[in-house]
């Protein structure tokens, strides 16, 4: 099992995240990875859309959480779009939802705006 | 195969009787009964003997006296009660048939071990019977050697990777945690660099986790060097047996740091949600220190006071969306957005400022000062920008500390991984792990069967390191989380931990029983109104039951170390409170399996101190009754016989400090474990 992970150049220096699959604890090491990448390559403002992940367990959240983090250091952040009802429920058990703003779909995470920094 | 007799951790003395059902489950409920009915007569009997001491036999005379005395009684009567408590419904447990197709990873806890003792544990889990099994060493020293091990027995090798770079390392915790996140496997099996586990580790263990809630399973530390006699009081078969399984009996069992299994999921979770908690207290606490900054700053230019108006409005808006339960990554981007803002238009007067005093040195006749303020006026935005650029926090422009501006960014910039499943609050990551876990829900089991084999220290020294590690991690987690008002612990867990935090506290207690002999038989002075048939009355019957009920407990095991060494540590145990409380910094020390050979005598002279005296003491006690003098004979009976225990109970720690293992003695893992081994094998000495 591998991770799919396509991204798309948005307005605004911002970077589409389309991830696809179970984001589970064997693709979560390179999630990590390709988020930091990102960030680190100068698009650290990035909507990952996870409109076609069917399940997300803690580990791929914590690769989440490691973007996340990577992306807020290089001055930008992380928007979540399309969470399905498995994904939602995770989030909210981990109280993580208090903590990525999420928004149904990437172009009203685009629309909610990037701010200055 | 298994020799039955090293792998049964519970006493086989009952077995023997007649009237003992076959049944296992008929026999456990008879043992229970049997338990419950002397802990609900020994709990009584205590009360009235406590209720007794505080109303009819205080000495009023000497209440500095008295009172320490009726207050450490106090103490073991509770403590009494509540271990009758934690002991009232062990239950029976029987390796479930082991769960198909789960993956299992194996990690090895490294940080100074010989290669020759991590090998052993290494090449045995690679041995364990499981399908999908990954076994990694993960090597804190990052040592080749270690590295070429690992690739010699073809299992992973993990050590900390860049990011750990100047930041803190948490030992053991940082470790695992490091691994969590480089590794798939759905459980872990946790083991330190010596604990050498069986074959059938797994299979025995993995059964369990049938049950979706179950974060861990512990199995018990058995430990195969223990030299004759068990001089440092290493095998505690009470607390690896009955106590762990009483505790099992209200889902509030310890996870020990090694020998046991854990759901990757259930650790995970427990790292993401800390992670949240962690940064929504972050974000609440710099958001009410920039409030208070802000009130104390005194604007020096228009700009700074509007830039300062500004902030603070936004800190008000963050602070209401917080409490609106809005994500932190819109409350912090508020405050952020606005401090850049305030930044630039900051920046914007100070050039502006600038252009000024170019303008007026142009006038005196500096060309090359009047053609610079051109260039800043005409591009003063752009500059003001750049500017910005080259102090990213911005909390000097306006003032504002730059940790609370950290912290608004949510990177936890002080931590190598935002995400630490096992708690790093403690320097004993498991008690404080194992708790969190209970309070998020999760279950928990303790299996009494002996899986794996590993080293106890063999010095002195190094146990006495141990304990003092354990006891100071222990008592650090009262003071970061206490137990009592965590929040979604039962009350049997509450207890649970919260009576194991403060048995620690027992030392001060234990000055006094071992102290009070010799203050009455120096000076006469009695704690106590009367040293009567009636206090022996009432005092014996209790001390008597409370003898009887743990030995029933201990059901034959062997608990005379664990007893003496309660008592005698309690240097120890002081010491593990003082440095807790007055904050002194702890380090987790990595306790040395090697002997370190020597004197140790210079560690118990607390002990050797008060054995002393209460020798000298019955010498001049019996003097005094002898030539007349102002002792009774009463008084100095009773308080020969305390004495005379408590040299007992002091004397095998003093013999530890001088032990030598006979000469012939090696530690040996059992051979079962080494099916390839022909001729006889030694380890870690």
């Amino acid at each position: 099992m591998s991770l799919e992970y396509k991204t798309k150049q948005l307005a605004d220096d911002v970077t589409l995240v389309e991830v696809s699959g179970r984001l589970n604890a064997v693709v979560a090491p390179d999630l990590k990875e390709q988020l930091k990448a990102a960030a680190k390559s100068g698009n650290a403002r990035l909507i990952v859309d996870l409109t076609d992940v069917s399940f997300i367990d803690s580990s791929g959240l914590a690769a989440l959480v490691s973007g996340f983090r990577a992306a807020r250091e290089s001055g930008g952040t992380i928007k979540l779009a399309g969470l399905n009802e498995q994904t939602r429920m995770v989030f909210r058990i981990t109280k993580l939802d208090h903590v990525f703003e999420i928004h149904p779909d990437a172009e009203d995470a685009l629309a909610s705006g990037f701010g200055e920094s | 195969m298994p020799n039955k007799e090293v792998r049964n951790s519970a006493g086989p003395k009952a077995r023997r009787c007649r009237l003992w059902p076959e049944d296992p489950d008929a026999r456990r409920r008879l043992r229970r009964w049997g338990f419950r009915i002397l802990a609900i007569a020994d709990v009584t009997i205590g009360l009235s003997y406590i209720v007794w001491r505080y109303r009819s036999s205080i000495n009023p005379e000497a209440l500095w006296f008295a009172l320490p005395l009726v207050l450490t009684e106090t103490y073991s009567y509770l403590s009494t009660v509540v271990f009758s408590f934690m002991m009232w419904k062990p239950p029976r447990r029987v390796a479930p048939p082991p769960l198909d197709d789960a993956t299992v990873d194996v990690f090895i806890a490294t940080y100074n071990e010989p290669v020759e003792l991590v090998k052993l544990t290494a090449e045995a889990a690679a041995r364990m019977r499981w399908e999908n099994l990954s076994v990694y060493i993960l090597d804190d020293g990052a040592r080749p050697a270690m590295a070429a091990l690992a690739e010699e027995i073809g299992c992973g090798y993990i050590v900390r990777g860049e990011e750990w770079a100047g930041k803190a390392r948490h030992a053991k915790a940082g470790n695992v945690n490091n691994a969590l996140l480089q590794t798939s496997g759905e459980f872990i099996l946790l083991l330190d660099a010596d604990q050498i586990p069986g074959p059938d580790f797994i299979e025995r263990t993995i059964g369990y986790f049938r049950d979706p809630l179950l974060a861990f399973v512990q199995t018990p530390q058995y430990f195969y060097n223990i030299q004759p006699g068990d001089p440092y009081g290493s095998a505690s078969p009470l607390f690896y047996g009955p106590i762990l399984q009483g505790m099992d009996g209200w889902n509030a069992g310890f996870l020990c740091g090694s020998n046991a299994m854990l759901r990757r999921e259930a650790l995970m979770q427990l790292g993401l949600t800390g992670y949240v908690e962690e940064m929504e207290q972050r974000v609440q606490n710099a958001l009410s220190g920039m409030e208070r900054d802000l009130a104390h700053i005194r604007p020096d230019t228009t700009a700074q006071r509007s830039a300062l108006a500004s902030v603070g409005q936004a800190v008000t808006r963050a602070h209401r969306a917080l409490k609106a339960g809005e994500p932190l990554d819109i409350v912090t981007g508020i405050v952020r957005q606005a401090v850049v803002l305030a930044q630039a238009d900051v920046a914007q007067e100070d050039l502006a400022s600038i252009v000024e005093d170019l303008r007026a040195m142009a006038a005196t006749g500096d060309e090359t000062a009047g053609e610079a303020g051109k260039i800043m006026e005409d591009q003063l935005s752009e500059i003001a920008r750049e500017m910005v650029g080259t102090a990213p926090t911005g909390a000097d422009a306006v003032g504002l500390s730059r940790k609370a501006i950290e912290d608004l960014g949510l990177t936890r910039a002080d931590e190598a991984i935002p995400v630490s499943a096992l708690a790093t609050i403690s320097v004993t990551e498991d008690f404080a792990t194992a708790m969190r876990l209970h309070a998020m829900g999760w279950h928990s089991v303790f299996h009494p069967e002996i899986l794996a084999y590993g080293l106890a220290p063999e010095d002195l020294g190094s146990a006495l390191v141990q304990r003092l590690r354990w006891a100071q991690g222990t008592i650090q987690v009262l003071i970061h989380e206490n137990p009592l008002f965590k929040k979604g612990l039962s009350w049997p867990q509450k207890i649970q931990y919260l009576s194991t935090i403060l048995s620690y506290f027992s030392g001060f207690f234990n000055v006094v029983y071992l102290v009070a002999p010799v203050v009455y038989l120096f000076t006469g002075i009695s704690p106590v109104a009367a040293w009567s048939t009636e206090f022996l009355l009432r005092l014996l019957p209790f001390l008597i039951l409370n003898r009887v009920m743990f030995k029933y407990v201990a059901w034959g095991l062997d608990t005379r170390r664990g007893e003496q060494f309660n008592l005698a540590l309690f240097p120890i145990w002081i010491q593990a409170v003082l440095s807790v409380v007055t904050g002194a910094k702890l380090q987790f020390q990595v306790t040395p399996k090697q002997r370190q050979s020597g004197n140790y005598l210079k560690l118990v002279w607390p002990q050797l101190a008060i054995v002393v005296l209460t020798v000298a003491g019955i010498a001049r006690g019996w003097l005094s009754v002898a030539t007349g003098g102002s002792l009774g004979l009463d008084g100095v009976v009773a308080n020969t016989f305390w004495g005379g225990y408590n040299i007992s109970m002091l004397l095998p720690i003093i013999r530890a400090a001088t032990y030598e293992p006979p000469s012939e003695w090696e530690a040996r893992p059992p051979d079962f474990l080494f099916p390839d081994r022909r001729s006889t094998g030694t380890a870690g000495t």
